[in-house]
């Protein structure tokens, strides 16, 4: 329990207005009863005791500069997205950053400075205004702009646009301790022109694994860089459930081409790359399509499982490369890409499909909610950033391995994984999507879950070099730093313990904190033993 | 003590598990997105910004009752009941996960009636009323049809009633009036029914479920002695009680029910159309309109389930989904956009990312300072346009909206829809 003394100090921080001790609010806050099917909220997530809104940098530096007075441990959150940014221990002082909710657009430099209240959805909606856009993560728009860009930010607009840790101009940074950093163009400057500052930088550090979420420290401001888009405005629209944006196709078009097979696809997405053309790249798990199709649940699954031999040779043979192309500068622009696109898919043997020329997904949407909605839960097996053919050759892995385990995990008929390319072809990308049943409480396939989730898919991850997306900051350091190198778990804890000795900022450290509850849980705890042996 | 499965709370604990906390329930569709300014949809949680004035900490707030680990306090009352029920979760819950959170909301008053603790005070206040003399205000319900024009074209043997409602037959009577002339000028045949009391929209949405229902029930009774098969309103209240409300209630569909019901703009824009009505007097006026929640998210027809879940809790039948997308968008729109003079603006949020005016779900009654903040919020996005006057389909709206830019001394004017187009086809309005 926090004691009262420490709420009378942060109530003069922030006012009256914007602090809470009432259980009726903390209820709300309740970090758990969310349907994410993971030890986190499950096992770890609690009820705050305090809840906490700043207005500013200067708020947040004040309560973190009060916590580490009186020891007490603090949860930041922005848009409450995932469960690590909720209360995970008793007597938590929980920070909403809801009333950060600045945004500042230099258009003529192609940046804006955010504060952590921030979604995607509403910068995205400022950039386009000025003929600008930012890459809205599949991770989703409801998403906060900071923390997303400390972690990686995947879209198929990562194709042109690189991940988005490479876009940060400028971090305003409040360390564990309450000191304030400020990095990048901050570090010397009031702008974020340049992206670069006095040294030293310490953006990689912020970023790490996949990010810190909140237990190194509060990221309250930041700017990020916007990239020059076409001056015509997409036109919202909404048939049935669905919304989306229309496209103005003398500007921007997708183009779906059946490529003969998984190596032509590769090469294609390639020789795309190599000519420089295009705006966003992916293949398109066949899901994907019944998702965007369907009108409900029901509709979802009453197709999906329909002929399951037609669907397997579907997934094995429809092989579809989803590419956008976009006229930044001219129609003309637009109109030399497509001759460009097509000449590869000539050579190579690729056909153009039909598609409908609309975006409810990625421009200023993001679809990870939308996912949800089939099986009440889903979790990404992996992330894969390595080369495209390594993220291949993983999927069909990944695809093996599930087979094992469906079900309890959802039948998607040996699908190999979304995969794309980032960065011109710099590096490829795979996310093994997986659901599972989230409504289903027999504790056998529950535990046949928890099997494959912490034990079987972290050695697959740690053996293709991927990113445990699953236990993304919950994982044994046994199963996921090793491929990182050796002294990788080591030097993880080591930078936690410089920056946040008492282990105040959203404690437990991000990276232990399925290993300080395992041996609690006695079937996890028996399978750890097992595959311990093993 | 209800019951009728439908408005248990227990009947919709997986909605409210199944929600992994997007706050879809909050924003404006991220495709309407237009920035900073104006990014909410729900106007609790703009109003209180704690997240337990949204709709997800309000599902975590009824597992908590559900399971015993909270009670209804003064402060949970409160949580529960600054809440529009303006469908703005609905619509946004429903583009990702068919979740059904309005039922949710409603079922968390309705436990709260069942438990003892509610209606609260306010609301017990406009109930009683209700009860004893038939309409909102505790007025003579035999004067409820005073306002009724002589010259009105009313038929002994209608197709059609007018349903006006309490606001507008005590406190609005001008929109009554203008509703009865463009049925007129509509040439339509209709009449009112002697026997009309309140809809009972402030019973159902103080949790009353039971008060409601024989609401419904006498309203029922007395429309269909008229003969008439369809109601016509003008208050988007009524028109959301009478086409989902009371088929809810009486655990029917919407498409079962003995009637049909329409709002004015529907009628007036058909006949707008093929001449009947004719615009003869030009508005000269810079006008947006408000989509009233009631008319616009929460009236998609309602059609019960009884089922079970399948694998992966599909439903079994398939259950019709409410997503708050086929309410009336258009035709108000359509009857604005035809008078000749108006200079037809949109809001920033409109359609299905309206935001309600702040009154809904018993707010103003409970809560009038929240009420004016919304009001007022709502105000600058007009501002915001550059209009002279907004125009809405609810006499509640325009009350709101009208109180707000009063007490704020501003410019803006504030109409009934009815208002405008009465101006339009007689030049009586008296705008």
């Amino acid at each position: 329990m926090i004691p009262q003394e420490v709420y009378k100090t942060l109530e003069l921080i922030v006012g009256q207005k914007n602090i809470t001790q009432e259980k009726e609010i903390l209820q709300a806050y309740k970090n758990k009863d969310r349907a994410f099917v993971n030890p986190e909220s499950e096992l770890l997530g609690t009820t705050p005791d305090i809840v906490i809104m700043p207005k500013n940098t200067e708020e947040v530096q004040a309560i973190v500069k009060t916590a580490n007075a009186y020891k007490v441990a603090y949860t930041p959150c922005s848009t409450f997205w995932t469960p690590q940014a909720g209360a995970r221990f008793e007597g938590c002082l929980h920070m909403d950053f809801k009333r950060m909710n600045t945004l500042e657009l230099d258009a003529k430099n192609m940046n804006a400075t955010v504060g952590s209240g921030i979604n995607y959805a509403q910068l995205q909606a400022e950039a386009f205004k000025h003929g600008l856009y930012t890459v809205v993560s599949g991770g989703g728009s409801q998403v906060s702009v900071i923390p997303n860009h400390l972690s990686w930010g995947f879209s198929p607009l990562t194709y042109r646009a690189g991940l988005a840790p490479r876009r940060i101009m400028g971090v305003e940074w409040v360390l564990p301790d309450g000191e304030i950093v400020r990095m990048g163009s901050f570090a010397s400057g009031k702008d974020g022109f340049w992206g670069e500052g006095i040294g030293p930088d310490m953006r990689g550090l912020l970023r790490g694994h996949i990010g810190w979420l909140g237990s190194l420290g509060i990221v309250t401001r930041m700017c990020v860089r916007l990239l020059p888009f076409h001056n015509v405005k997409l036109k919202p629209m909404q048939m049935h459930r669905h919304t989306f944006f229309v496209f103005p196709t003398d500007r921007q078009k997708w183009y779906n081409f059946t490529c003969p097979s998984t190596d032509v696809m590769v090469d294609f997405m390639y020789e795309i790359a190599q000519a420089e053309i295009g705006a966003a790249m992916t293949r398109v798990p066949i899901a994907w399509r019944f998702i965007s199709r369907s009108g409900c649940k029901e509709n979802f699954w009453e197709t999906w499982l329909q002929d399951p031999v037609q669907k397997k040779k579907d997934v094995e043979e429809l092989l579809i490369n989803r590419v956008m192309l976009i006229g930044y500068a001219s129609q003309k622009q637009l109109e030399y890409e497509e001759k460009v696109i097509m000449a590869i898919a000539e050579k190579l043997g690729c056909t153009l499909r039909r598609t409908r020329q609309m975006d409810g997904s990625w421009m200023q949407s993001g679809d990870s909610v939308t996912m949800w909605y089939l099986t009440g839960c889903f979790m990404s097996a992996t992330g894969q950033l390595d080369s495209l053919d390594a993220s291949v050759k993983a999927g069909a892995e990944f695809a093996q391995m599930k087979l094992k385990y469906t079900p309890p995990l959802m039948e998607d008929h040996g699908d190999k994984g979304w995969f794309q390319i980032n960065d011109f072809g710099h590096s490829g990308y795979l996310e093994f999507i997986l659901h599972t049943d989230a409504y289903d409480k027999d504790p056998e396939l529950g535990l046949k879950t928890a099997e494959f989730y912490h034990f079987e898919n972290p050695k697959l991850v740690a053996r293709t070099g991927g990113l445990n997306f699953f236990n993304q900051v919950m994982t044994p350091l046994y199963h996921d730093s090793p491929q990182y190198g050796p002294n990788y778990g080591d030097f993880a804890r080591k930078v936690k313990e410089a920056f946040d000795p008492d282990e105040l900022s959203n404690p437990p450290g991000v990276l232990d904190t399925l290993d300080k509850v395992i041996d609690t849980i006695p079937p996890l705890k028996a399978l750890k033993e097992k595959y311990e042996k093993m | 003590m209800v019951d009728n499965s439908n408005l248990k709370l227990e009947e919709y604990r997986l909605d409210m598990e199944s929600c992994p906390g997007c706050r879809g329930c909050i924003w404006v569709d991220h495709i309407f997105c237009t920035g900073i300014k104006y990014p909410y949809r729900c106007p609790s949680i703009y109003h209180e910004t704690f997240d337990a004035y949204s709709c997800m900490g309000r599902n975590k707030i009824a597992i908590g009752i559900l399971n015993g680990e909270v009670e209804f306090t003064p402060k949970m009352l409160d949580i529960i009941y600054k809440c529009n029920l303006c469908g703005a979760c609905l619509a946004g819950c429903k583009r990702n996960l068919d979740l059904d959170t309005d039922m949710v909301l409603e079922a968390l008053r309705i436990r709260a009636v069942e438990e003892g603790v509610a209606p609260i005070p306010a609301h017990k206040a406009v109930n009683d009323k209700i009860a004893e003399s038939g309409n909102r205000y505790g007025a003579d319900n035999s004067k409820r049809q005073e306002w009724l024009p002589s010259d009105a074209k009313v038929s002994d043997n209608p197709d059609m009633v007018y349903f006006a409602g309490c606001n507008s037959s005590f406190k609005n009577k001008q929109l009554a009036i203008a509703t009865t002339g463009i049925l007129d000028a509509a040439g339509v045949n209709y009449a009112l029914f002697s026997g009309e009391k309140c809809c009972g929209n402030p019973l159902y949405e103080s949790g009353d479920a039971d008060a409601a229902k024989k609401q419904a029930e006498a309203n029922i009774a007395a429309m269909k002695a008229t003969g008439a098969s369809t109601i016509v309103t003008s208050c988007a209240e009524c028109f959301k009680v009478w086409k989902v409300d009371y088929p809810k209630l009486l655990d029917k569909a919407t498409k079962d029910m003995d009637y049909k019901v329409v709002h004015i703009t529907q009628v007036a824009i058909e006949k707008i159309m093929d001449g009947t009505i004719k615009l003869d007097h030009p508005v000269n006026m810079r006008v947006a309109y408000h989509d009233s929640c009631k008319l616009t998210r929460c009236s998609d027809d309602w059609t019960p389930w009884h089922g079970e879940r399948g694998k992966y809790a599909v439903t079994i039948p398939q259950k019709t989904f409410r997503r708050g997308i086929t309410g009336v968008i258009m035709e108000p729109r359509e009857v604005l956009a035809s008078i000749p003079g108006i200079e037809f603006k949109e809001m920033i949020r409109n359609g299905m990312n309206t935001m309600c005016c702040g009154a809904g779900g018993g707010a103003a009654d409970a809560f009038p300072e929240y009420t004016q903040d919304i009001a007022n919020h709502r105000l600058d996005e007009a501002e915001d346009v550059g209009i002279d006057a907004l125009v809405s389909s609810c006499p509640y709206c325009k009350d709101t909206f009208e109180k707000a830019a009063k007490d704020g001394d501003r410019s803006i004017k504030c109409y009934d829809i009815t208002q405008v187009l009465y101006e339009a086809i007689t030049g009586k309005g008296g705008l």
